[in-house]
This record gives structure tokens, C-alpha cells and sequence, in this order.
């Protein structure tokens, strides 16, 4: 019986039902998109990660003595140690391999290849024994010999490739000419190497061409069937020194899959961050949308309840009609929300954030939130005003009405006493964690790696201030939401005459209403604000400080991972045009313990220190607080050159007495940092191993792109596991710049992927790359904005309901059709208005705290992007607009003597 | 606007019987639904309105009473027919149109939902105004407030007025554009018997005083016999009409009506 009433009333209120179930369907639809988002950036991620090392048994490498395998590239392996290995009893082949990143083919249009999903641009040695090199023909022949090689069937397919053709490869030696023999795939039947470009040479080419003479990358190792593999890994370990290891194929499938899970990781803690925000954001407006209904509501129970229903039977009743929006809404939210999810992934492939695009993936997780949401939310929200009603009498139920009141006084009391407390404690948390000196502490921005690393207590004080300070508003929103819609709206309203006024009037009858319908818009502007102002000062702040400290008039750029050809910089000092200064980074581990300091100055400067560093002890340890070992990013440049093209600060000690073998430049934050001053020496251990005690010559207090520590180009060679530079700076000396912009183009144009930039565009490109960095931020908040536009929406049509006789008034007493249009939309735009205004202030004190929280030498001065902020004001309005559109015109249409009747 | 007149000349192919009242139906038919379900709400209906006179319209329920007041005011259209106000043919006038008509030259009093309960009393009284972005004529309105008698609750919003004064409101509301007539839908309907008598003088004197034409449904008798005449509709037509009527005669003609 109570379904069937429960049944019949919602089909009979047609409007209400879906009005209802329309809010819960487009939360939930909210809900499943970000979390498919993240879900499936994920899986896009880890179908990057493969089984490379199938079939192999172990692995033997040069170990790091520092950072994680994957990140950084290893030493070498010598090719005699190929030779002992395979005498090792039990070992049925071993082979050295190669895979060295900045291979780059041109095809036969003159395109370079580059992966289409980001992926590296790989060059492979091809082992004799193809289950080792897990390389497969497809067709051709197998390269052989210094000029030719194959290339993977993904490029050939996509790129303009025929067999027996010369194409040009750049690498890592320098620009080469090949003729391209094969086609092969990696993996079998599969085609792993997905997402990669890989070129494939035979072994002894490849050790030339990727710039291994006499070595390998790897010695891939298969153990004979019947011996034991431990034993086998026993005997080859007996073989390696420290700088050596063998490991076993899945830890070395797992360090990969590691590499790519960590990314993942990454990405997904933030999206998650929005996806939990748009979660809230959702219950918002299914809460509010009952809210809104709640007289009717009220109204309805206590009818049935004057009948003689008993509260027993009212609560089953909306239990059933709360089981029956929710179902219905989960499942057309699910629905929706894979095509939001679908729309979002090609409106980042349209914007080119250069995430890859995959299957779409739907988590048993996402389903468990779109339940809640969809169900708990309901339930919830519709159960408060059954239990309300059950204990009002029947007919004070009756002539309840919210629909004008404002808020009790008690009550009012209570928010008032709530909301100012929270707002002392957050601004105190705020101001805490802004002047309170926490110590040294790490940078909390890893220019290198460009991300925020992790929180700091000055982080975390001052979010817990913004997220209090943002309750606080959200609680005194409606007692502000009067006065301030009369001081922000009304000089608007104003000028749109009466129905502006009448718009206005709507818009503050209900402030609690109108406080929470602009809620979700006040806190996604809030963070678009900050977002872009925070953006724009490190912008304006890094270019300010990167065109002050360079000199240089040109610029080589790439936005390959693999960096650019160190011949490149050869190439072009060749031409003789002016000065040019190559800037490389490697990643190195300082030693700086007082006691080998003490114990090094009684030896001298330029001997090594007796004990070499344990690779494992390096690699664990350096979280611990005590460990005296950190590890950097290092800038390798050649230190005789550098004045040429840029000014660095010096702030003490001097460049004359620069020794390129054992002398380092530190930055003087790090210095201060670390306690250092001129003259002291530490002890520096490179990727390979190598270790080298340095000496402190010189402080410098500008940066651009090189990092906190510089060492030597020359010093670099010796050590290096890595070849290429970030970017090359050149000085001219000669006026006529157009004319070095062509002697340098013909040298580029040997080099793919790389660009000349004169100083005016090397600006350019600085700026639009923390553009880059903001895009995504932009695209998950936009999405949240979204949200907040339905819910104006929502909150309109449902108001319009409610107000059906009052319009059927206006339009009895002459109110013609588009004058109650353009009262709804004002209506609409002075709700948007008062929340994107309320969010834009917020965001921008949020975002003055965040530039004074961070280092100067990040963000010196605070910028505000008025254009882009106004833009975004202008948008939010304009689409408020928009989705009032359907609601106002339904509005319109209503025949007037109807609605009189309703009422 | 001539045009129109000349055409429902034409059509009558008689001078119009009703050319000097305020308003009036002729041959107005409004249908509902079809077939099984059809439900004739006005049947070829005949009524004019004389300038400044207090008519009532009475007839007991279902008769068509609230459809002909929407049809005449130009809330709804009719199936066949014609309705005047003034020499104007709502017939032929598009929405856009009929709601001008309504806003300038048709007032109108509900039941209930008379106010909009955002406005103070006076931004009610002076809503068609605003609506249509004029000022009216000031002495005109100040004259229609004093009428009112409210004086000093004029800034206040409808929830803080009582029954009674809410309609005042509403009547002064609907005299403030000077329209050629005022129709009223059960206006004293929700008001108790004091507060109606109240009411209903106030609409007498303005109809007296100022010239106004005003069109009122009621059920009650003696609300009726506030009014110049009372028309008494059965069925959706015209069964009785009756000059300056007393409580006593309105009582004679619905007891003869039922018989
Ligand atoms: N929208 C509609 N759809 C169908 N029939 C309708 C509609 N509106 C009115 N009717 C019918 O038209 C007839 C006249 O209705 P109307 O509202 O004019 O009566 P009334 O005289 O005002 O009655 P009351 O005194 O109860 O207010 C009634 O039979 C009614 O059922
Ligand atoms: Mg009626």
C-alpha cells in the first residue's frame, strides 16, 4: 500500500521527481566522472609500466649509490664482465644489452618521431638470442653493422617509413645516418614497447652510437634449466665489486613498474583532492534541493498524517521514495558520469596537458561513493523533514512555511558564536603558520622535479587556517548574504530597473538558501583565484628573476625527456658566432659530517677519504634526520664560460679561484641552509659511484635554470653516467641577430626537436610552461564550477516551483514573459555574483598568505592576473546565464490563470 | 484599434449592442477537454460590463464564473467568441499583446496570493507601474493610497498585514493604472465578515467616487448586493440578471434559479 502511494505520488509530480532525482543523478554523475578520471589516469599510467623482463632470469647492472634505479641512469657494465658471467656455472646465455634514452628518427617527410602518449625515445642493442632482448621481427631483416637499424612497428606504421630507406637519427653521439633494415616489435604476441619510439641497432652499434664504446647497460642473464637459480645468483654476485649488483627479473619489473606507480600515485593524490571536493560539493546540492522542497514536504506528511497515516508509515513512505530516487538517480549518475568522463578526457587531449588517454575504468570505489552519494545523501536529506513532521501536531505541520523565514534567532546566535570562533582560529592558525620561524626547513618546491614536495608544518598551518576561514564564511554566509547582495548587486540591479530589483529582492528572500546555492561557486572560485594568482607571481617572479640573472641572447630549447645531444653545444661553438655555454643537470649526493670535514682538512683538500660509501647505506638511510648526506641536483656548465651569458650573483668568495676539478658553486640559500661558507669542502658522490671531495669557492645569490649546486663541465665528464644538456645559452658578439638566427638554424635543423628562442620568446616559452602547470589544476576546478552552476540551476527551478503562484500573480498583474525571464536570470546572476565575488576575495587573501609563505626566491613579489581573474568572473556569469536559460523559459511558459489556480 | 472595431461591426453586421461598456463577451465559448470529457465552461456566452459600475457575478460552483473572469481579463483564451475591453478584441491579440492589455488597462483581485511577498505594500500598489517602467500619474496614485487608509503600513511587506489589509492592498494595487475595469475573483472570499464589508465599500466608493468599473465573483448574497447589478451564470450561460439588488431580492432570484 505505501509503495503503491509512495509510487503513485511521484509519477503524479512528475516535476518534483525528476527535479529531485535529476540533482542526485548530476551529483553522482559528478562523483563517478572525477573518480573515473583518476581511476583511469591511473590505469593509463600503469599499462605503461610492462613485463620488460620476461624470460630472463637476472639482471646484472651498475648499482646506484644513491636514488632509485629508474629515475637516474646507472654506470655502465663493463663488456669483460659479459665474459665472466657467462663462465659462471649455470648460466645458459648472457647478454649485454643497451637502452639509452634521446634516439630520435626523422622520417621520411622530415618529421621527427616522438611518442604520441609521451612515451621515451629509446635506442636498443639487439642481443643475438631474441628471448633476451624480448625483440621480435616483424619484417626485414635484423640490422647489422655500423648503418643500419629498425625501428619499432607503432612508428613505422604512424610515421613515413620504408624499408631500405636512409633516415637520419639523432643520438646521443651526435646526428647519424642509418638505412632502416627491419620492423620489429617489443614483446610477443603483444606489443609491450606501446608508448615508446625504439630504434634497434646490433650490439657493437649500439655501444658506439649511444655512446658506450667497450660497454653495456645491462648483462641479461638465463639460467639453465636444471641448475639452481639462487646458487647461480650467488656465484655471479661473487663476480661484482660494490658499483655492481645482480638482481633477480622481477625486482627488476617491479623498480619499472615502481617508477610509473609512484607517478600515478601522484597524479592521483591530487585528482583525488577534487574528486573528494566535488563529492562534497555534490551532497551540497542534493541537500539543499530537499531543503528547498521541505514545505511542500512538510506540508505533504502532515496531510497524510491529518488522514491518519501514523509517523511509522510516513517514514516508510519516504523511505520508499528515497530508495526510489536514489536507485533511479545512482543509476542514470553512473551513467552520465562515464560520458562527463568521457568529455573530460578528450577536453584534456584537446587542451594537450599531455596525459595520455586510455580506457575509460570504473572502480568498484567510484560505485561505493555513487551509492553514497546518490542513496545515503537522499535518504538523509529527505528522512529530517519525515521526522520533523512526525513531531510536529498534523496541522502546525500543515501551515508550516520556511519559504520566507529567515533564521531563528537561537539558532542565529549559535552560528554567529560558531562562526566568528572559527574564523579567530583559523586566522590565528593562518598568521602562525606565516610568522612563526619553524626552523630550516626543506624547500618546499622541488624546482627540479617541478613539484611541491611534501607538506611543511607552515603548509599545513596555513591550510588548516584557509579551511576553517572557509567554514566560518560558508557559516555567516547568510547573515552577509543581504547586506552584501545590496552592496555588490544593487547599484546592478539598479540599472536593470525594476525586474533587477524584483531579481534582487528573490535573491536575499532566503539567505540560507542563497548562502548555500553560492557556496560551491565561493569555494571553486576561491581556488581558481588562488590558483592563478599564486601561478602568475611565480611566473612573473621567475621570469623577473631568470631574464635579470641571463645574459644570453639565444636560447636552445627541447621538450624531450632525453635532453639535448651534448654535440649540439659543439656544433654550435663551431660556427663561431659567440659564446656557448651548455647547461646539464645530474643528480649528486653530498657528504658535509663535520668530522670528515675536520678529517679531510688535516689530509689535505685533494685526497680522497679512505672509505668509499656503502651503496646501501646512502640509499636507506638519507631520510634519517642525523644522516649528514642529502641528496641534489647539480647544474654542470662550464664554470669558465658561465659569466658570459649570465650574471649568478656572486655574494662571496670568487670565480678566479674556481678549480674545475674540485671546486663547487652553492646557492646561497642552500648554503644558509646547510651552514656553509667559502672554503669549506664536502664530499660529493656521483651516480657512479665516484666519489670527490669539493671545494666551496663561491656563493651566488641569482638563479634561472641552473639549480642550487654547479660543478664543472670537465669535472662532469670524468663522472658522468649521463650525456645531454637541458639547455644551451649563447652570447653573441656579433649586432646583426637575424644573421645568427640562420648560421645557428642550419645547425639545428640536424637536430630535431630542438628550437632557437631569442630572449623574447625563451620568456615566452618560461611563462607558458607554468601555464602547463596550471592547466589541469584549471580543468578539475572548472569541472567542480560546473557542479556549482547546476546547483543555480537546481535551486531556481526548484524556487520556481515553489513560487508558482506569486509568478502566475506577476504575470496576471502584466509582467510580460521575457521580463520574468530576465528576472530569473538576474535572480540567477546575483547569486552567481555574490558567490564569485565572495570567492575571488577569499582566493586572493588565500592566495597573499600562500606568496608570503613562499621563499622568495620562488615567488619575490605578488602579481595578480586581473585580465585572467575578470575573465573567469565574466565566464562565471555568462554560464550562470546560460544554465538559467532552461529553467526561466519553463518558468515563462507557465499559463498564468494555472498558476494562479495552483497556489 | 479602429480596425478592430470595425471588424467586429462588420461581423455583427449591426451596430454593437455593448459599444459603451467597459467590457464584454460575445458569444464566448470556452471548451475543456474533448470528446467523453468535454466540459462546455462558458456555452455561447452574451455579457457586457457597463462603464463605471460594481457588477457581481454569482452562480454556484462549476458554473464558469472564474473562466469567464480569465477569459475576459486575458489570463486565458476562448475556444470560439470574441471578448472587448474597451474597443479592443482580446481575440486577436497575441500574448505578447494580451499581457500589455492586462498590464495597462485590466486590474485584477485573486482570493488569495495577491501580493508578492518580497514588495512592501506600496511597491505592490505600484507594481503594474514598475512593471510597464512608468511613473503613472502621481496625484492618481497618491489619491488611490489615501483611499487605502493605510498610511503608515505602507513600507510594510505582506506578512506583516493583516487578511483585510492585504486586499486593500490588492484593490489599490489593481486602481493604480486607472485600467478600463477591474475584475475580481472572490476577493473578500478569505476575509471574515467585517473585514469583507470593509472591503467591498471600498471597491462601492471607488466605483462611485472615481468612476472605475469593477467585475466581482462571489457566493455570497450579501457581498452582492454591494454591486450595481449581479449576473447570475448556470452552466456556463447567462440565466439572470438583476438591477441595484438587495440582499432580499439576490436571496428571491437564486432560490427561483434553483427551482
Ligand atoms: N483546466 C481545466 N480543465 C478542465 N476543466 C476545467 C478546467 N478549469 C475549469 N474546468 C471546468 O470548467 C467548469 C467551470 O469552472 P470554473 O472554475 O469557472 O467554475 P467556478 O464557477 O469558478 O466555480 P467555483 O465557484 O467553485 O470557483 C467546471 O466544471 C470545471 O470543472
Ligand atoms: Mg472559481
Amino acid at each position: 500500500m505505501v509503495l503503491y502511494l509512495t509510487l503513485r505520488a511521484l509519477l503524479e509530480r512528475k516535476t518534483k521527481f525528476f527535479l529531485t532525482a535529476g540533482a542526485v543523478a548530476i551529483s553522482v554523475a559528478s562523483v563517478v566522472t572525477s573518480f573515473v578520471t583518476v581511476d583511469s589516469l591511473r590505469s593509463v599510467l600503469g599499462d605503461l609500466a610492462v613485463d620488460v623482463y620476461k624470460d630472463r632470469d637476472f639482471i646484472v647492472r651498475g648499482a646506484l649509490p644513491f636514488g632509485e634505479i629508474g629515475e637516474e641512469t646507472a654506470r655502465s657494465v663493463p663488456e669483460q664482465l659479459l665474459e665472466s658471467v657467462r663462465k659462471v656455472h649455470g648460466v645458459e646465455k648472457a647478454e649485454g644489452t643497451f637502452s639509452v634514452g634521446g634516439v630520435i628518427p626523422t622520417d621520411g617527410s622530415g618529421e621527427s618521431v616522438t611518442s604520441q602518449i609521451g612515451g621515451p625515445n629509446v635506442g636498443l642493442g639487439w642481443t643475438v638470442d631474441e628471448s633476451l632482448s624480448q625483440l621480435y621481427l616483424t619484417d626485414g631483416v635484423r640490422p647489422s653493422g655500423i648503418s643500419e637499424f629498425a625501428i619499432d612497428i607503432i612508428s613505422f606504421q604512424e610515421y613515413d617509413f620504408m624499408l631500405g630507406h636512409e633516415y637520419k637519427l639523432v643520438t646521443p653521439t651526435g646526428p647519424r645516418t642509418f638505412t632502416l633494415t627491419g620492423i620489429m616489435q617489443f614483446g610477443y604476441p603483444d606489443n609491450a614497447g606501446v608508448g615508446s619510439v625504439i630504434s634497434v641497432f646490433d650490439t657493437s652499434t649500439a655501444a658506439e652510437v649511444l655512446g658506450y664504446p667497450g660497454q653495456f647497460n645491462q648483462i641479461s642473464v638465463r639460467v639453465k634449466p636444471n641448475a639452481d637459480p639462487d646458487t647461480v645468483q650467488n656465484q655471479i654476485a661473487q663476480l661484482l665489486n660494490d658499483n655492481f649488483e645482480v638482481i633477480t627479473a622481477e625486482t627488476a619489473t617491479e623498480e619499472y613498474n615502481d617508477v610509473f606507480a609512484g607517478i600515478a600515485q601522484l597524479l592521483q593524490n591530487y585528482s583525488l583532492v577534487f574528486a573528494f571536493m566535488v563529492l562534497v560539493v555534490s551532497t551540497f546540492i542534493v541537500a539543499n534541493t530537499f531543503n528547498i522542497l521541505l514545505d511542500q514536504r512538510m506540508r505533504g506528511f502532515s496531510l497524510l498524517r491529518c488522514i491518519g497515516a501514523s509517523p511509522r508509515q510516513i517514514k516508510k513512505l519516504v523511505l520508499v521514495e528515497a530508495a526510489v530516487i536514489g536507485l533511479s538517480a545512482v543509476v542514470v549518475g553512473v551513467g552520465l558520469g562515464m560520458l562527463g568522463a568521457l568529455g573530460l578526457r578528450s577536453l584534456f587531449s584537446a587542451l594537450d596537458t599531455s596525459i595520455p588517454e586510455g580506457p575509460l575504468s570504473l572502480q568498484p570505489r567510484t560505485l561505493f561513493w555513487a551509492a553514497c552519494t546518490g542513496i545515503a545523501c537522499t535518504l538523509i536529506s529527505s528522512l529530517i523533514p519525515a521526522i520533523r513532521a512526525s513531531r510536529m501536531s498534523p496541522i502546525a505541520g500543515l501551515h508550516s512555511h520556511h519559504g520566507d523565514t529567515t533564521i531563528k534567532q537561537h539558532r542565529k546566535k549559535k552560528r554567529m558564536l560558531l562562526s566568528t570562533s572559527l574564523a579567530v582560529i583559523g586566522l590565528s592558525s593562518t598568521l602562525f603558520g606565516l610568522f612563526f620561524d619553524f626552523g630550516p626547513i626543506a624547500p618546499l618546491f622541488d624546482p627540479d622535479t617541478d613539484q611541491f614536495d611534501t607538506i611543511t608544518p607552515q603548509m599545513a598551518f596555513l591550510g588548516v587556517g584557509a579551511i576553517l576561514v572557509v567554514m566560518a564564511v560558508t557559516l555567516l554566509s547568510p547573515f552577509v548574504v543581504r547586506v552584501l547582495l545590496s552592496r555588490l548587486v544593487h547599484p546592478i540591479t539598479e540599472l536593470l530597473g525594476f525586474t533587477g530589483e524584483l531579481a534582487r529582492k528573490n535573491a536575499v528572500r532566503n539567505p540560507q538558501r542563497t548562502a548555500a546555492t553560492a557556496t560551491p561557486l565561493t569555494m571553486g572560485l576561491a581556488l581558481i583565484t588562488l590558483v592563478a594568482v599564486v601561478g602568475d607571481s611565480l611566473k612573473v617572479s621567475f621570469t623577473e628573476q631568470t631574464l635579470g640573472a641571463v645574459e644570453a641572447d639565444f636560447f636552445v630549447t627541447t621538450d624531450l625527456f632525453s635532453g639535448i645531444p651534448e654535440t649540439l653545444a659543439d656544433d654550435l661553438q663551431a660556427e663561431n658566432i659567440g659564446n656557448v655555454v651548455a647547461f646539464g643537470s645530474d643528480r649528486i649526493q653530498i657528504l658535509q659530517d663535520p668530522q670528515i670535514h675536520k678529517k679531510i682538512h688535516k689530509k689535505g683538500a685533494d685526497t680522497q677519504p679512505a672509505e668509499p660509501i656503502g651503496r646501501s647505506s646512502a640509499a636507506d638511510e638519507d631520510t634519517a634526520s642525523s644522516e649528514p648526506e642529502i641528496e641534489v641536483s647539480v647544474t654542470v656548465v662550464d664554470v669558465s664560460n658561465l659569466q658570459a651569458v649570465a650574471d649568478i650573483g656572486i655574494s662571496a668568495g670568487d670565480l678566479d679561484n674556481f678549480d674545475p676539478d674540485s671546486s663547487i658553486l652553492v646557492y646561497d640559500n642552500a648554503a644558509g641552509r646547510l651552514g656553509m661558507t667559502v672554503g669549506d669542502n664536502i664530499e660529493v658522490t656521483f651516480l657512479t659511484g665516484d666519489t670527490q671531495v669539493m671545494n666551496v669557492a663561491a656563493i651566488y645569490n641569482h638563479r634561472a635554470f641552473w639549480n642550487e649546486w654547479i660543478i664543472d663541465q670537465s669535472l662532469h665528464d670524468r663522472v658522468a653516467t649521463k650525456a645531454s644538456d637541458d639547455i644551451i645559452s649563447v652570447k653573441v658578439s656579433d649586432i646583426d641577430l637575424a644573421e645568427v638566427e640562420t648560421a645557428f638554424e642550419d645547425v639545428l635543423a640536424l637536430y630535431p626537436e630542438t628550437k632557437l628562442e631569442d630572449r623574447q620568446e625563451f620568456q615566452e616559452t618560461t611563462e607558458s610552461r607554468f601555464g602547463l602547470l596550471t592547466t589541469f589544476i584549471y580543468v578539475f576546478l572548472c569541472f567542480s564550477l560546473l557542479i556549482a552552476f547546476m546547483g543555480i540551476a537546481n535551486t531556481l527551478t526548484s524556487s520556481i516551483l515553489e513560487r508558482t503562484s506569486e509568478i502566475g500573480l506577476l504575470r496576471a498583474v502584466g509582467m510580460a514573459k521575457e521580463q520574468l525571464r530576465k528576472t530569473i536570470r538576474w535572480e540567477a546572476a546575483s547569486i552567481a555574483w555574490y558567490g564569485a565575488s565572495m570567492g575571488v576575495a577569499l582566493g586572493l587573501i588565500f592566495a597573499m598568505v600562500a606568496v608570503l609563505a613562499i621563499p622568495d626566491d620562488l615567488a619575490s613579489r605578488l602579481s595578480i592576473p586581473i585580465f585572467q581573474i575578470t575573465a573567469i568572473l565574466v565566464n562565471t556569469m555568462v554560464f550562470t546565464l546560460v544554465t538559467v536559460l532552461i529553467p526561466s523559459y519553463r518558468a515563462s511558459r507557465m499559463e498564468v490563470f494555472r498558476a494562479i489556480a495552483d497556489g | 484599434m479602429k480596425k478592430l472595431v470595425k471588424d467586429t461591426e462588420k461581423r455583427n453586421d449591426s451596430p454593437n449592442p455593448y459599444a459603451d461598456s467597459a467590457a464584454c463577451a460575445v458569444s464566448a465559448s470556452k471548451i475543456y477537454g474533448s470528446g467523453e470529457t468535454e466540459v462546455r465552461a462558458l456555452d455561447e456566452i452574451e455579457v457586457a460590463f457597463p462603464k463605471a459600475q460594481f457588477t457581481a457575478i454569482m452562480g454556484p460552483s462549476g458554473s464558469g464564473k472564474s473562466t469567464l473572469m480569465h477569459c475576459m481579463a486575458g489570463l486565458d483564451t476562448l475556444t470560439s467568441g470574441q471578448v472587448f475591453i474597451g474597443d479592443t478584441d482580446l481575440t486577436k491579440l497575441g500574448e505578447r499583446a494580451r499581457t500589455l492589455m492586462r498590464r495597462d488597462h485590466v486590474g485584477f483581485i485573486f482570493q488569495a496570493y495577491n501580493l508578492v511577498p518580497t514588495l512592501t505594500a506600496e511597491e505592490n500598489i505600484k507594481l503594474p507601474l514598475a512593471l510597464a517602467g512608468s511613473q503613472g500619474d502621481v496625484d492618481w496614485i497618491d489619491e488611490v493610497i489615501a483611499t487605502t487608509g493605510l498610511g503608515d503600513r505602507l513600507k510594510h511587506r505582506p506578512n506583516e498585514l493583516s487578511g483585510g489589509q492585504q486586499q486593500r492592498v490588492a484593490v489599490a494595487r489593481a486602481l493604480a493604472s486607472r485600467p478600463a475595469i477591474i475584475f475580481g475573483d472572490e476577493p473578500t472570499g478569505n476575509l471574515d465578515t467585517n473585514t469583507g464589508a470593509d472591503l467591498l465599500s471600498f471597491m462601492k466608493t471607488t466605483v462611485a467616487e472615481m468612476g472605475q468599473t469593477i467585475v466581482m465573483v462571489t457566493h455570497d448574497p450579501i457581498s452582492a448586493s454591494y454591486a450595481d447589478r449581479v449576473v447570475f451564470l448556470v452552466d456556463g450561460k447567462i440565466e439572470d440578471r438583476l438591477n441595484d439588488p438587495t440582499h432580499q431580492t439576490i436571496q428571491n432570484a437564486i432560490a427561483e434559479l434553483r427551482t
